[in-house]
């Protein structure tokens, strides 16, 4: 490695801004990382929550229209910044929430990549051990308590291998696994071919009474999915040199796999009665398919980890106290949690987060609507660089003390609204939710809030607005 | 010179270093990065063709598929 790949290297593992020369990704490349991090288990989760109340065809639709409207607003959220400067999701949010409080969205951030990657891999570990059965490598119901820890030791240490070489590793990790993506098509191909007409008869479980309550969970499931995708967006577009490269990968290559394989979830639930494609596998196609379905997921949990972990690690960079930390440090910091987690308290984790981890979610719609309301009605696509790195009194990004009120009211009205519409937890609605969803008004009110506070943010002075 | 092709910050007076007057120091490599973007000619996020992906797949497609899947 010359001095110039090492400086690229290094680059890549720190949370200052790329220069277009060290943003090497090309199209195909950033492609195929997003749609390895899109793929994991989650995609069948979500299918059997939009097969609960919608059909096949409504379902996928639905969906899908709901994916690529919360991929729009995470691009137009994030993207700017980091296309512009190079920088990760949360050093762009530092024009809307200071340079202190940013702090915020990085929480944000950390909470939800760390969670969703214990999840997901305790669902590796857990399909790894459900793979040594099938493969007659273990007897039935033993030694899962003891190889659950292990294998998640053993994913964190591959992943904690793999990303010490910064973006190369998320790549590299990509490269590797993105054939996980086509046996997932495969076996969507399989169910929709061998069971069509069960398919489009199936009935959803717990349908509502009100039609139109049903389909805007639909939209709402696929809003709610890719607005999760804001921690991770930033670290990876901003390998590329330009906006142009990156937008029709995110649009296609981290969107379309979602609602795609999420079908496989929506399509067992429907006429099988189970999402897991490990399960329904077995009954289409003998134990041979469910072999692969298991590999599938073991393959697919794996890639998204590696992505996740790459892009908290980032994010902790912008902690000054973590600046100078080396990258090692950092990914260990990362990793940390996820392995304790995995080891020590897999089941507790799994029966319980996740209902914390709905409500983060929560806060990702008013964060991008504050986002795209401050770069491009406020500050008009003028950004300054140099004020995303420097602290204290008098500084652009500084508002009062580092924060800007602005902002937090911005997010407290959005995640109020949001609330108010759904409850994210047991999807109980009211008022507009059936003609609004619940993401839209969320990211709307927080839009609304915060242009009439940042407007007075702007008239005090205060943010480096330009007047 | 730092990261094998950035040159250090020069003495004479550029942008940077009158902002510097304003902001706090900041290590020398950062620095050496945000005056080359600030001198930088590219300057935009998402070009013509760039929103016009971002406009049919973030707003005609799914409008479209939510009035055929209804």
């Amino acid at each position: 490695m010359n001095v110039t790949e090492r400086a690229a290297a290094a680059a890549d593992e720190s949370a200052w801004p790329l220069l277009p020369a060290e943003r090497t990704w090309g199209a195909a490349r950033l492609t195929l990382t997003l749609a390895t991090t899109a793929a994991a288990t989650w995609c069948y989760l979500i299918g059997e929550s939009v097969g609960s109340y919608l059909g096949f065809m409504q379902g996928a639709m639905a969906l899908t229209a709901g994916c690529f409207i919360g991929m729009l607003l995470v691009l137009m959220a994030a993207g700017p910044a980091c296309v512009r400067f190079g920088i990760d999701s949360v050093a762009a949010t530092k024009p809307q929430f200071g340079s202190r409080g940013w702090v915020v969205p990085a929480a944000l951030q950390a909470v939800s990549i760390i969670g969703w990657n214990s999840l997901l891999i305790i669902f590796f570990a857990k399909s790894a051990v459900q793979l040594a059965v099938a493969l007659g490598l273990l007897a039935p119901g033993t030694g899962g308590a003891t190889l659950i820890p292990l294998l998640t030791l053993f994913a964190c240490a591959v992943i904690f291998t793999a990303l010490r070489r910064g973006a190369t590793g998320v790549s590299m990790v990509s490269n590797i696994l993105f054939v996980h993506v086509f046996v997932g098509m495969w076996m969507l191909y399989l169910i929709v071919t061998r069971r069509w007409p069960e398919l489009i008869a199936a009935r959803p479980a717990l349908a509502a009474s009100q039609h139109l309550w049903n389909y805007t969970t639909g939209v709402e499931l696929g809003i709610g999915t890719t607005l999760s995708w804001w921690p991770y967006i930033g670290a990876m577009i901003r390998m590329v040199p330009n906006g142009r490269t990156a937008v029709l990968p995110v649009m296609l290559g981290m969107c379309l796999p979602v609602p795609l394989l999420s079908l496989i979830g929506l399509a067992g639930v429907l006429v099988l009665k189970t999402s897991d494609p490990s399960e329904w596998l077995r009954t289409v196609g003998g134990p041979t398919y469910a072999v692969v379905s298991l590999a599938f997921v073991t393959a697919a949990n794996f890639g998204t980890t590696t992505a996740g972990i790459y892009a908290s690690a980032v994010g902790l960079r912008n902690f000054q106290a973590l600046q100078r930390r080396s990258w090692t440090t950092l990914l260990l910091l990362t990793i940390m949690p996820v392995a304790c987690v995995g080891i020590l308290i897999p089941e507790l984790f799994f029966a319980k987060f996740g209902n914390f981890l709905a409500l983060i979610g929560v806060a990702f719609a008013p964060l991008c609507g504050i986002q795209i309301t401050d770069y491009f009605l406020l500050r008009r696509r003028r950004l300054d660089v140099r004020a995303l790195y420097t602290q204290g009194a008098g500084q652009p990004y500084s508002f009062w003390g580092g924060v800007n009120p602005a902002a937090l009211a911005a997010l407290a009205a959005g995640c109020a609204t949001y609330v108010l519409l759904l409850n994210p937890l047991n999807l109980r609605s009211s008022g507009w939710y059936p003609h609004l969803t619940a993401s839209l008004p969320a990211a709307g009110s927080a839009a609304l809030v915060y242009f009439m506070a940042g407007s007075l943010v702007k008239r005090a002075g205060r943010g480096g607005y330009r007047t | 010179m730092i990261f094998g092709g950035f040159p250090t910050p020069r003495r004479r007076p550029t942008r940077a270093s009158r902002v510097n007057e304003e902001h706090p120091a900041l290590p020398p490599e950062l620095e050496a990065r945000i005056e080359a973007l600030e001198s930088s000619a590219s300057d935009q996020d998402f070009d013509a063709l760039g929103w016009f992906w971002m406009v049919l797949f973030g707003i005609v497609l799914p409008a479209a598929l939510i009035v055929l899947g209804w």
